[in-house]
């Protein structure tokens, strides 16, 4: 019979043959109820969403702790420089005028260097 | 594909899981027996498959998208299997082996050349005729289930189709005998 089809015929055979296989396969053994399924996914649930909001809320003053560090010490920094600015500028001003300009050019890519360490140091800590 | 729920309660409540569930249940077993070909492993992602469904599917999703959503999750989940169990087994070929003796020795009414035939073909072939003649599922949301490009859907179905129709013949599976039944 199947030399006698033309190739779209294929379709409609193997849609039949497919139909005809779903239409027997059933389960021999009860399938679980709905609600069996319903309340096992709510205690999946609830056992999923507790401990992730207790981490979170353990976790807030390390996080909190982490940030107030990390400001004062900027604030230290800052303080500092600002106190100690005559004293750095003074010998880089001399260098300036007698040791040239590649020095001066080391020296200016320290804060460079410095600004890029706290940045991954912020970039680590997000 | 359904939007997804992540936050909040479970996507569905009780009662309209319910009828979504006695919508979709026995279908799904049957899709998962065929595809997987055993019937303890149909049980076990069918029973996964609503759990996750219900833990991430969006209420606001139409009937069809949460069917499809709850197609491709089980799709993934077995899958997954697959994948761990070739692993653990020796290679796919001797899974593939095992699991069509293990579908036979279960379900001994259906070992028939029909049967044989549709577990010759690739699983993903198996999936995509399926979903496309059982389901009636269209090219986009086949893609969606299966993890394809919409276009390769095409191509895939055709040639699976084509596949399986030369299987069909090989095992003397006649027109009269299969012939196409309405939906």
């Amino acid at each position: 019979m199947s030399d006698t089809l033309r190739p779209d015929d294929d379709e409609l055979r193997v849609a039949g043959a497919l139909r005809q296989l779903a239409a027997r396969t059933r389960s021999t053994r009860p399938l679980p109820t709905a609600g069996q399924l319903w309340w096992r996914a709510e205690v999946v649930r609830r056992l999923v969403a507790k401990p992730e909001e207790e981490t979170a809320r353990k976790l807030r003053p390390a996080l909190w702790g982490e940030r107030a560090g990390i400001a004062l010490g900027l604030a230290v920094l800052l303080g500092f420089l600002s106190l100690q600015a005559p004293a750095i500028l003074e010998p880089l001003w001399k260098r300036m005028v007698l040791g040239g300009l590649p020095s001066v050019a080391l020296l200016g890519l320290a804060p460079l260097a410095a600004a890029s360490l706290l940045g991954l140091l912020f970039a680590r800590r997000s | 594909m359904a939007r997804t729920n992540l936050e909040g309660g479970l996507g569905l409540g009780e009662e309209e899981f319910e009828r979504f569930y006695a919508g979709t249940s026995a279908a799904l077993w049957a899709y998962l027996r065929r595809l997987g070909g055993d019937p303890a492993l149909a049980d076990d992602i069918l029973q996964e498959s609503y759990v996750k469904l219900l833990g991430r599917v969006d209420p606001a999703s139409e009937e069809r998208e949460k069917r499809a959503y709850l197609y491709r999750i089980a799709t993934n989940l077995l899958r997954d299997r697959w994948r761990q169990e070739r692993r653990e087994v020796l290679g796919l070929s001797s899974l593939l082996g095992r699991w069509e003796e293990r579908g036979r020795a279960a379900d001994a009414p259906l070992k028939v050349d029909l049967e044989s035939a549709f577990q010759r073909l690739e699983p993903r072939e198996r999936a995509i005729l399926w979903l496309a003649y059982v389901e009636g599922y269209d090219h986009r949301e086949i893609a969606g289930i299966v993890g394809v490009k919409e276009g390769s859907v095409r191509v895939l179905l055709f040639r699976a189709r084509k596949k399986a129709a030369r299987e069909l013949d090989r095992k003397e599976v006649s027109h009269e005998r299969y012939a196409p039944t309405g939906r």
